[in-house]
């Protein structure tokens, strides 16, 4: 009998294999491929460090890679990511260890963005768990878009209260952004049919 | 007492022992019903096994699908977003993000009558996106929410739902 693996350790490695964090299995092949050696360690460093506790790293290769394509610097580069890796970490820690990635994505973003902390909270009291990627991501993006932080906190704030569906959630951000409502599955403005005009008053001074 | 009633059974155990030993008559083609009987016997319970075998398979595989159903449902791509960029002067225009990695030669834009798009398949999810036109300025997307950008250029995101 030839020596080698039993297939069931195999198996069972293959079977293991996914749950090991990502950062201790390779180096990240993208990482590899686009940064210089020095940013790539440092980054590689933070993108085990996500791992080993448990936080997605898929977001702080995606912001390398980002800072790369836009020719930032090495410093600006490791500092985004940094950065990142410390609001995901403070979204994981406001809802708790059972939070998905796309919860955590939008919380980081709604943080950066000027959200507090105690507001996430506060929203995330409000809906089940898995429903909370958009409204946390709608107000990133009200923040974002400049409405004042009191208006779009208590925009969030009400729908969510009244538990709004993500559609109502995208389309509150449409009106209050003047987005033009691609997110809820519409086709880009030019090929839409064009709109009827608003009626206007039927005597215009 | 015991031994008197001992021999006065020693005729009826002598019967009953003649009778044990006396060749049993079968009558012609026993030996063979039986065995085709073994065989009848035999083939059902192997067919059994294998209805068994094929309900089993079928239960695991129905559980399988349910379960990958259930698994890919907060994943499944959203029927498709188009990405479109009125830019009529441009001879290229790429989009770059989250989706693709940064990468430039990914999505390239097709060139429509009013304007430049690409319709992508993307899961649930808040993704950061610039376009790049002539392969050098970075244009953020008009119809969408502006993205907080640490790196300096014009950079838009988009939230798709489930």
């Amino acid at each position: 009998m030839k020596p080698g693996i039993h297939p069931a350790a195999l198996a069972a490695s293959l079977l293991l294999l996914p749950l090991l964090p990502a950062g201790l299995v390779a180096q990240d092949a993208r990482l590899t491929a686009r940064l210089a050696p020095g940013p790539r360690a440092a980054v590689q460093r933070l993108v085990d460090s996500a791992a080993a506790a448990r936080l997605p790293t898929e977001p702080l290769v995606r912001k390398a890679l980002e800072g790369e394509s836009k020719g930032a610097d090495s410093t600006r580069i490791v500092l985004a990511v940094q950065r990142l890796l410390a609001r995901l970490g403070t979204a994981r820690q406001l809802f708790g260890p059972e939070t998905n990635e796309a919860e955590l994505v939008a919380g980081a973003a709604a943080l950066q963005a000027g959200a507090t902390p105690e507001s996430l909270t506060r929203l995330s009291t409000l809906r089940p768990r898995e429903r909370l990627a958009v409204p946390l991501s709608v107000l990133a993006d009200l923040l974002s878009s400049g409405i004042p932080a009191g208006q779009a906190w208590s925009s969030v704030y009400d729908m969510a209260s009244h538990g709004a569906a993500d559609a109502e959630f995208l389309a509150l951000r449409d009106r209050l952004t003047g987005a033009d409502g691609r997110q809820r599955g519409l086709p880009p403005p030019a090929e839409r049919p064009p709109s009827a005009p608003l009626p206007g008053p039927e005597h215009s001074p | 007492m015991d031994e008197e009633m001992d021999a006065s059974n020693e005729p009826l155990l002598g019967d009953i022992v003649g009778s044990l030993r006396a060749p049993v008559s079968i009558g012609d083609g026993a030996v063979e019903r039986a065995m085709a009987q073994l065989r009848r016997e035999a083939l059902a319970a192997r067919r059994w096994r294998q209805v068994g075998l094929a309900v089993g398979i079928a239960a695991a595989l129905v559980l399988a699908f349910i379960g990958a159903l259930r698994l890919r449902h907060p994943l499944a791509p959203n029927a498709g977003v188009t990405f479109a960029l009125a830019a009529p002067s441009a001879s290229r225009v790429v989009l770059i993000g989250d989706f693709n990695d940064w990468n430039p030669k990914a999505n390239p834009l097709h060139r429509g009558a009013r304007q430049w798009s690409v319709t992508l398949s993307l899961k649930p999810g808040r993704y950061r996106y610039s376009y790049v036109v002539d392969g050098s300025s970075w244009q953020a997307d008009p119809g969408t929410p502006p993205a907080d950008d640490e790196f300096g250029a014009p950079t838009s995101v988009i939230t798709v739902a489930n």
